[in-house]
């Protein structure tokens, strides 16, 4: 690092101290959210829609963020879900960043070649300035947030990490993205290697990170380690269509029987448009219209608040008695699972991943 | 390459003649045309409670304990009557399932037919539901998948459908098209599970599937829902994930599938490697038998 990116570095941990989210929200004068009972028949959630905004002021993320949050709170909301990629906007504080694009064909400079430079760059001061933003919401409204994800440095790997808070502020537990987009492995991002459930006074919680649901391995794996409600942040840099966004956690949450809640990114970013739908989901047999879905917001590129009640004592209860679904095939899976996975032929890491 | 899902629906037959000639009839518009031929599930326990083999029986239940009785020589036939179909269309035939008594137990059995009239390959369903199970099916060990000349060929039975262990395995074992014996109670809400069954088995692996519903009645239990054929979104228009759909009025649910597309898609978007065999470790080791 030369001299003047250690300049910038530290000009970017001033303008993102710690102390301005304290002093910001302490003028925010936060009614102070009580305790709230826990009856498992009736756990309140939210998905946040946020549509991405480049911040010259990190104050103006915190303030939106804080909205989102304040809503949820009013509206009854223990846990509340944050999208993937959710401190993109500070990428702001970067002189020129407007100017720039993700592709080829943005009319910008591109500077995706450079991306894991720039993210081991960016990432601690983001990472905490999101930490201690997250980690005092929550503890200023006392329920559950899950931060949604932040690509994160450590050591010599960039991690796509979701994060979640629990209604004392404190860290309850993170998990890395472990099936990277084909833009990911260009980047050089490293993929997570192991599944976390955390254990929560509202169930029992996880937190894969959007592709994660394009595989059944994901849920299947959360489901068998006890999970109940399986959040997840997504960001989705395509046009929307319904269909391709019925791909990921709406079937994930009808084969393993969890509930899903699903926060979007959206908006544009760098020349791209981010699309979806921030969403509520449960096994078909759980919700009023046999289709799978409590709540959805009613847009795909502006923001929104969706928020749904949870029955964790019916899940059980269906996940003991489902018609179907439950049965269990051990000759079948000790013949091919994990063996069947060395037909899976990484071969793009070879020849290199397509754009 | 073109396949088609039949639904049974409309079919009025009560002997092996009439039920012969209805598949005939309904095959005959695509006669030339389709190279594969799917039929429903159960469907020999429809044949046979329509030929009246299976006495009065009130529910199915008492149809498959009926069945059951049955001797090896009625299934033999059930398959003879299939494969001279298949010979005489010149085409592939899933022949619907019977339930055939093994070793271990009954199992629940679709079979493949050549265009020349052979036995191609078979497949008992993997994964049972709770009334299958409290009837004492047992379930099959083996995912097959079968080189054709229309590429590789495999089936799902019934419930397997929503288990997406059995479309991995087969997905990375080379299956290029899945043909998928349904069989479906009229329920209201059979759109919405089919989505959840063999649409997402295609979307999260990539390859085609024809899926026949049955569509009739057996012993008061009334069975519907739309055949369907599969691809992967990007294929599809509106990026549906369905090339064809129907089957509810008995004509063939038909489409072409079109190989070298299929694998353009997988070229621009290929899922089976972007899996993470590594994070898989817990997968089954922390799950007791019959238990999530």
């Amino acid at each position: 690092m030369n001299f003047r990116e250690k300049l910038f570095l530290k000009h970017l941990y001033w303008r993102t101290r710690p102390s301005l989210v304290e002093k910001f929200l302490k003028g925010q004068k936060i009614r102070s959210g009580k305790p709230f009972r826990i009856d498992r028949r009736h756990v309140r959630v939210g998905a946040a829609q946020v549509r991405i905004k480049l911040v010259k002021n990190p104050l103006d993320y915190v303030e939106e963020m804080h909205g989102f949050v304040r809503e949820a709170s009013g509206l009854g909301v223990q846990l509340l879900v944050f999208p993937e990629y959710n401190y993109n906007q500070l990428f702001g504080l970067l002189p020129g960043i407007e100017s720039m694009s993700l592709g080829d064909d943005g009319g910008g400079t591109a500077f995706k070649h450079k991306i894991l430079d720039l993210l081991f760059f960016l990432a601690p001061p983001f990472v905490q300035f999101a930490y201690t933003v997250f980690s005092r919401l929550a503890g200023e409204y006392g329920i559950y947030i899950m931060a949604g994800s932040f690509p994160t440095a450590t050591g010599d790997r960039v991690t796509n990490r979701a994060v979640l808070f629990a209604p004392d502020g404190t860290l309850l537990g993170s998990q890395d993205k472990i099936h990277l987009t084909l833009r990911e492995h260009k980047e050089g991002l490293s993929a997570g290697h192991r599944f976390e459930v955390c254990e929560t006074g509202l169930g029992r919680l996880a937190m894969p990170v959007c592709m994660d649901a394009t595989y059944f391995e994901t849920f299947r794996i959360l489901s068998a380690k006890g999970a109940e409600i399986v959040m997840l942040p997504i960001a989705d840099p395509q046009r929307y269509n319904c269909w391709l966004a019925l791909r990921g956690i709406w079937p994930r949450v009808q084969e393993s029987l969890v509930y899903g809640i699903k926060a979007a990114l959206v908006g544009e970013f760098l020349g791209e448009p981010f699309t979806g739908k921030a969403g509520v989901f449960a096994p078909l047999e759980l919700t009023p219209g046999r289709d799978g879905v409590l709540a959805e917001a009613p847009g795909h590129d502006r923001e929104a608040l969706v928020t749904a009640e949870l029955d964790l004592e019916a899940l059980q209860e269906l996940r003991a008695n489902h018609p179907y679904l439950g049965d269990r095939n051990p000759e079948l899976e000790r013949r091919y699972f994990p063996s069947i996975y060395d037909r899976s032929k990484p071969g793009f890491l070879r020849r290199g991943a397509p754009g | 390459m073109k396949a088609a899902a039949l639904s049974l629906a409309g079919c009025r037959f009560s002997s092996p003649g009439e039920y012969l000639a209805c598949l005939k009839k309904n095959l005959q518009a695509e006669k030339g045309k389709v190279q594969l031929v799917v039929l429903p599930a159960w469907l020999a326990l429809l044949a046979a409670y329509r030929w009246g083999e299976l006495g009065n029986p009130g529910t199915l239940a008492e149809s498959l304990s009926a069945f059951l009785l049955l001797p090896g020589s009625w299934h033999e036939d059930f398959r003879q009557l299939h494969a001279s179909l298949a010979a005489d269309f010149s085409v592939y035939l899933v022949a619907g399932t019977d339930f055939l008594p093994g070793e271990r137990g009954i199992s629940h059995v679709a079979c493949l037919f050549s265009p020349r009239g052979e036995l191609a390959g078979y497949q008992e369903q993997l994964y049972l539901s709770r009334q299958e199970r409290q009837w004492g099916l047992i379930r099959g060990d083996d995912a097959r998948v079968f080189p054709t000349e229309l590429g590789k060929v495999a089936m799902m039975v019934g419930t397997d459908a929503w288990y997406p262990e059995v479309g991995r395995i087969l997905a990375l074992k080379g299956a290029e098209i899945v043909c998928h014996c349904g069989a479906m109670e009229a329920a209201g809400e059979n759109r919405w599970r089919q989505l959840a069954g063999m649409w997402q088995q295609v979307q999260q692996n990539q390859f085609f599937c024809v899926e026949s519903q049955l569509v009739g009645r057996i012993a008061g239990t009334e069975f519907s829902a739309e055949s369907l054929v599969h691809a992967p979104c990007e294929m599809t228009e509106n990026y549906t994930g369905i090339l064809s759909r129907g089957g509810t009025d008995g004509k063939p649910v038909a489409a072409v599938l079109a190989n070298g597309l299929r694998k353009q898609v997988i070229a621009g978007y290929p899922l089976m490697e972007l899996l993470n065999p590594a994070a898989y470790g817990e997968l089954y080791g922390g799950r007791r038998e019959n238990e999530f």
